[in-house]
């Protein structure tokens, strides 16, 4: 019997630890049936049934702390449908989502500095290093190669043209197309390899998502998919 | 301005300088480091040095200690830009495709009351980025104190609670309406 009713204050006591790992709604435990079940389940032993309701009403307390804390929450997303706001954001390009969220930011300032154990490693590090000038060579470079090697420059800061490209280029196109040959597409532009850099840096970030038909072996953009992903070289000469 | 004034304002100069270099993981600095510093009346210097940053579009905020949220002692006072971020700024906070994963983790989490589940977090994400990438955004995250993981449950850690006006972000996510064409 006294241990039946030492289950019972255990179970209260371990809930806050429970709810803590499951999350959800902390308004299903109900309080009052808590605080009657600690009275019901007293032990004959007095000393430890002090502890173990001490105990168990501190989980109550942990538990009612929690019901603040989800009202506050709750209040924080204006009691609308959590699923709608969960589909909203499915649907929301990342770059919109970010933005929302940005708009809300105040950082904490600060300067990092250099420790001086730090300091200390790269000089010890720059007194190991050749002088500049002084590096070895990279050897014979095949002529052939340097043929095909374009020159890039961009103007901003690499991310962000490749942003402005998806929002200009390419957007629209995947939104009333779905999909688009890469092959097809790269070759409307007279700097083709720096598109294929715009492609693969937005296709890492998940902004879309470049896929093989496994029958033709075509190379297709297509919106973001889910699914396994791997790092491939797509050829487009 | 008087002698004691002219101290007074020597010490917010510097309470402000001690605030904006990071000494630690972590920026800013103890209430009790700030004792050391500049004296027994740190909190008298700490509220010109609010003025202070004021003006330089600035402003000191007190983070309390989890263990005693009235020890001023043990609250971290960190130096944070008063407006929010520009358009400009973003790139030299975090990147598009991490600024969109925290609004999901910070999304997810309060829908769920205060913490979510990591695999929940991972599923939601993966939905829009490469799983690879995820793990890498969710330890950068980690990392700067955005988040924190216990037991595979993800609760907001002490930049979110600081840095970011959840709610302000909660309606702007039920008001938002994609534009079209």
């Amino acid at each position: 019997m006294t241990d039946k009713k030492e289950e019972e204050l255990r179970k209260i006591i371990e809930l806050p630890e429970a709810l803590k790992r499951v999350g959800g709604d902390p308004f299903t435990v109900d309080v009052e049936d808590l605080l009657r079940k600690i009275n019901e389940n007293r032990l004959k032993d007095r000393v430890r049934s002090l502890k173990y309701e001490s105990e168990a009403l501190n989980a109550v307390s942990l538990v009612i702390e929690k019901q603040e804390q989800w009202v506050l929450d709750a209040l924080k997303g204006l009691k609308i449908d959590p699923e709608l706001i969960r589909e909203k954001m499915r649907e929301m390009p990342l770059r919109d989502l970010a933005m929302l969220l940005a708009r809300h930011v105040t950082p904490v300032l600060g300067i990092r500095r250099l420790s001086a154990e730090r300091l200390r490693m790269a000089m010890e590090y720059l007194s190991l290093t050749e002088p500049w000038g002084r590096k070895p060579k990279l050897g014979m470079v095949n002529k052939a190669q340097e043929e095909y090697v374009q020159s890039i420059t961009f103007d901003k800061k690499f991310e962000e043209e490749a942003m402005e490209f998806y929002e200009n280029s390419l957007r629209k196109e995947l939104e009333s197309a779905g999909r688009i040959p890469y092959r097809e597409f790269i070759n409307r532009f007279s700097e083709r390899l720096k598109v294929a850099f715009y492609i693969a840096y937005l296709a890492t970030i998940g902004m879309i998502s470049v896929v093989r038909n496994p029958l033709t072996g075509e190379t297709l953009i297509s919106r973001p998919l889910g699914g396994i992903f791997e790092s491939v070289a797509i050829p487009f000469e | 301005m008087s002698e004691e004034e002219e101290e007074l304002k020597r010490k917010a100069l510097k309470a402000l300088r001690l605030l904006l270099i990071e000494t630690s993981a972590l920026p800013g600095l103890k209430g009790w480091e700030l004792k050391k510093h500049l004296g027994k009346d740190y909190l008298n210097v700490i509220k010109v040095a609010s003025v202070e940053a004021d003006r330089l579009g600035m402003k000191i905020t007190i983070i309390p200690d989890d263990e005693a949220p009235k020890d001023f002692d043990r609250a971290r006072f960190v130096l944070m830009t008063k407006e929010p971020l520009t358009e400009s700024d973003y790139s030299r906070w975090l990147r598009i495709e991490e600024i969109a994963s925290l609004g999901l983790i910070l999304t997810e989490i309060n829908l769920r009351g205060g913490s979510a589940p990591l695999e929940v977090v991972i599923r939601t994400l993966t939905e829009k980025l490469p799983r690879w990438r995820v793990n890498q955004i969710i330890s950068k995250l980690e990392r700067l104190g955005y988040i924190k993981e216990e037991n595979g449950v993800l609760f907001k850690d002490w930049r979110s609670i600081v840095e970011i006006d959840e709610t302000g972000f909660m309606k702007d996510i039920i008001l938002y309406r994609r534009e079209k064409g």
